[in-house]
């Protein structure tokens, strides 16, 4: 299978912009762009940088812009691309520090504003686990199973522009402690997202849903959580 | 760093939709009258009289007063929605608010004196 990938590259070190390369390549059938990334890697230019882990889709480190697209390029079947041309381009919008490597600390620092963890006000339970009803638990489908690649707030029309938005990926994790039987701070939670910078700057663009490689829907949570602020006011 | 606190927007939010939903009932009843009742049939086209005629009625005058209320600030907050996305600037900010609140008031005068004002011509 040849392919021309044609690949953003950036050294902040050494470059004072960023510029394109084109690799020619010839791939075994069933190769993911993350395949053909590390081959040229690995035998074409070693200098070519980019995050990459598990492989399988479970550690979000290879999303990346495919074909104007955000993807996770270890999930990616060239042939699914039906284009003998492949760009390669960092997540939009969060600033490059090497080629395909994006600085993320924006992301996470959204992340942890939505206090992505169980909040208990009263002391845990010591003689069994915190239990859910299978209803309740229910509740929470869709909303755990992000697994933090950025595809999703990259692609945000709204974090282009107000790079103080939280962005689907927060909100969709506020969603999901919010509606967790277990949690026992809704107020504050609802208090941190109920912010111009928070829900009301989502514009049900939908974005987010096209680029969730885990078929998420970060703006039906968002809805969600707008209802829930409006509830609690009236 | 994002803080969260100054919990601004809900509230328009709110009002958007709600003025949005009844936007719709009004448009529709606008549409039906102008293009629908009020066409003269053998003109095919609406004409003064029946128009004139319904406007001289103070129920209708409040209909389209609130028609008018609600369709300048369902725009002008949507304005300031698109203007929020893209300034920051707090000084920014507060001159714009200014200008689209005095924007919605001199639409609001103008509108309401047009309407207040109407005689038809007999
Ligand atoms: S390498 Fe882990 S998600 Fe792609």
């Amino acid at each position: 299978m040849a392919v021309t990938f044609r690949i953003y590259r950036f050294n902040a070190e050494k470059d004072a912009h960023p510029y394109y390369q084109e690799f020619n390549v010839d791939l075994p059938a069933g190769s993911t762009v993350l395949d053909g990334l590390r081959h040229i890697k690995d035998t074409m230019d070693g200098t070519l940088s980019f995050r990459r882990s598990c492989r399988h889709g479970i550690c979000g480190s290879c999303g990346m812009t495919i074909n104007g697209v955000n993807r996770l390029a270890c999930e990616t079947q060239i042939t699914n691309l039906r284009s003998k041309k492949i760009e390669v381009e960092p997540l939009r919008s969060f600033p490059v520090v090497r080629d395909l490597i994006t600085d993320m600390t924006p992301f996470y620092d959204r992340y942890e504003a939505v206090k992505p963890y169980l909040i208990d006000l009263k002391s845990p339970p010591t003689d069994r686990e915190r239990l859910q009803s299978p209803e309740d638990r229910r509740k929470l489908d869709g909303a755990y199973e992000c697994i933090l690649c950025g595809c999703c707030t990259s692609s945000c029309p709204s974090f282009w522009a107000d790079k103080d938005f939280l962005g689907p990926a927060a909100l969709l994790k506020a969603y999901r402690f919010v509606f967790d039987s277990r949690d026992q701070d809704m107020g504050e939670r609802l208090r941190i997202v109920n912010d111009k910078h928070g829900l009301w700057r989502c514009h049900t663009i939908f974005n987010c849903v096209e680029a969730c490689p885990k078929d998420l829907n970060p703006t039906w949570a968002v809805a969600e959580l707008k209802r829930a602020v409006i509830r609690q006011k009236v | 760093m994002f803080a969260g606190s100054s919990n601004t927007g809900a509230t328009l939010w709110f009002f958007q939709r709600i003025s949005g939903l009844l936007l719709v009932v009004l448009l529709l009843l606008h549409f039906g009258l102008i293009h629908g009742t009020e066409v003269d049939e053998e003109l095919h086209r609406v004409t003064y009289k029946p128009v004139a005629e319904r406007l001289a009625s103070s129920t209708w005058k409040t209909i389209d007063l609130a028609f008018l209320f609600l369709a300048v600030f369902h725009g002008l907050s949507g304005v300031w929605m698109v203007l929020g996305d893209y300034v920051h600037r707090t000084w920014a900010r507060n001159l714009l608010f200014t200008v689209v609140c005095i924007l919605g008031f001199v639409l609001l005068i103008l509108g309401s004196v047009t309407l207040l004002s109407f005689k038809p011509i007999t």
